[in-house]
């Protein structure tokens, strides 16, 4: 299987623009044989949108996004989008397959410390969710929502085989850290500890002075980056996955067997 | 653990970060072209190399504002970054609009000139930011920032900063790392609003005990008895603390009165970067 990530920039609060950037990668992606490419979050709208968040929201089956449905025909889409539903609005992903609309995923933790204000503007999902795709048990988590031990577990107790995270990841670091270490440590593990994919999917740009990072990356069953994008560079990365692989993590370390779940969490 | 080691930065990330930083913030207006005053001081100097890497040094405009007082090196500091950077520059004496603000007083103390140069400096900039089409690069650094030790709508006044998050130890890291002048390094820091005038004089601390005080109060969250058990004077913490909240307001735009439902950055919020 071949997987693309569109590590993007976007245009603030112009989700015309931003769909044609959309549709413009994945064309390529279409043309790299790729079977699924995943852009991050808020890829249609721009992050920090605050008040623009009225007039960027828009609904699943907007005409918007007709084009990109259209596309899902020959390569599975995953975006973030700015979702509005009875007047209330999401930070939300679509994934996209054979011209329809397969599954939406409403961001469940939104950040509303230090310069965080999602909640302000966004009303939470209830669920983490785990569908069938033709590629496997899909679950989508939304930058915070990977921070909460709580998803990892709903996509355990799910039997998921490929973690999607789209996010929008600011930049900072100091004398003993990075800020792309805490994403590379919380994948790492969720992918060695649960034996599934993760693909990493983050934002490039700046907005206002804050600059998302980039460096992208899919994750092995085994817990290995197995390829990682540019730093803060717009760029349509691609990666040759193994499904199997899958399976081979699970047999090595079978550790879903020995567990019966707890259905009430996640 | 020296107290100054917590202040390291990745020199390689962060100025790869910034020079995107002002290459993408100013690209996205439509615009190509960067304004510097550069004063031969560090800070400017940094600044200087990096919009250079993110524009060319053609779309680079340094601009030296000197008045009669300012001290020689100043100057000589400033066209040595000039002719290592290859950027262009422009050497335009406040002298004569100065003086002739200051003469229509009978006398005038020098913060009040101080705050003067800086404010024809901010004159000077934005002017040649229109007549070149460009955008004004900031050169405050967070030390000075937090303590306010600046002049607001004069050297305060920049359209984006590059280097607003980073404190005066890590300027110096940079400027290492980008290989500044070793004059401009090695020199005492200075506003050169006045002969001999010497920041860490003025303030009555050193920029390192600044540094290593505002990091643990203001980015590590330790309160001022927690910095005081580090090993500094009550006096000195307190007072640092002090300046930081007296000067809140030079880091913020005026305040407007609400009367309206929908009162500008109260509650009709939008980032400059709307639409870009």
């Amino acid at each position: 299987m071949k997987i693309a990530i569109g590590q993007i920039d976007t245009v603030l609060g112009d989700v015309e623009k931003n769909v044609k950037k959309l549709e413009h990668y994945t064309d390529k992606a279409i043309e790299e044989k790729c079977d699924l490419i995943v852009f991050p979050e808020l890829a249609a709208c721009g992050y920090s949108l605050r008040d623009l968040v009225y007039t960027s929201s828009k609904a699943p089956d907007d005409p918007a996004f007709l084009s990109l449905k259209e596309k899902s025909n020959y390569i599975d889409i995953v975006f973030g989008f700015a979702q509005k539903e009875s007047g209330y609005f999401f930070n939300s992903s679509m994934y996209l397959s054979n011209g329809e609309i397969l599954n939406i995923h409403k961001k469940k933790f939104l950040p509303d410390y230090g310069m965080f204000e999602e909640q302000r503007y966004f009303s939470p999902g209830q669920t983490i969710d785990t569908f069938k795709t033709k590629f496997g048990k899909v679950t989508t988590l939304i930058c915070e929502d990977a921070f909460h031990i709580s998803s990892h577990y709903a996509a355990f107790k799910n039997e998921t085989e490929i973690l999607i995270i789209l996010s929008a990841s600011p930049f900072w670091s100091d004398h003993n850290s990075m800020k792309w270490e805490l994403w590379e440590n919380v994948c790492k593990t969720s992918a060695q500890l649960n034996g599934y994919f993760v693909i990493f999917s983050n934002r490039v740009g700046f907005e206002d002075g804050v600059g998302f990072f980039g460096k992208s990356f899919i994750v092995s069953p085994k817990g290995h980056i197995i390829k990682e994008a540019s730093f803060l560079k717009e760029e349509l990365f691609t990666a040759e996955i193994d499904l199997r692989d899958i399976e081979r993590a699970r047999l090595f370390m079978p550790i879903r067997k020995n567990e019966v779940c707890n259905e009430s969490v996640g | 653990m020296n107290l100054l080691d917590k202040l390291k930065i990745d020199c390689e990330f962060v100025s790869s970060y910034l020079i995107e930083f002002v290459r993408q913030e100013i690209t996205k207006t439509g615009l190509t072209k960067a304004v510097i005053g550069l004063s031969g001081g560090i800070d400017s100097s940094v600044v200087a190399y990096i919009a250079k890497e993110a524009l060319g040094k053609e779309n680079v405009y340094g601009i030296l504002m000197p008045y009669k007082l300012s001290s020689k090196e100043s100057v000589e500091d400033a066209l040595k970054v000039v002719k290592d950077t290859g950027i262009n520059y422009k050497i335009f004496e406040i002298t004569d609009p100065a003086d002739a603000y200051i003469n229509k007083f009978d006398e005038m103390d020098k913060v009040r000139k101080g705050n003067i140069f800086a404010r024809l400096r901010m004159i000077t900039l934005f002017d040649h930011s229109q007549l070149y089409k460009a955008l004004v690069v900031g050169t405050s650094n967070k030390t000075e920032l937090l303590l306010g030790y600046g002049t607001w709508y004069g050297d305060m006044a920049s359209c984006l900063n590059p280097i607003g998050d980073l404190y005066k130890n890590q300027i110096y890291q940079l400027a290492r790392y980008l290989r500044v002048p070793e004059s401009i390094i090695k020199k005492k820091p200075s506003a050169d609003l006045w002969v001999g005038q010497s920041d860490e004089e003025e303030l009555g601390f050193s920029y390192d005990e600044a540094d290593v005080i505002l990091y643990h109060l203001y980015d590590l969250h330790y309160t001022i008895e927690e910095v005081v058990n580090l090993g500094f004077k009550r006096e000195l913490v307190r007072g640092i603390a002090d300046r930081v909240k007296r000067n809140q307001f030079k880091r913020l735009p005026p305040i407007i009165a609400k009367i309206s439902k929908r009162t500008i950055n109260i509650d009709f919020r939008y980032l400059r970067d709307w639409g870009l």
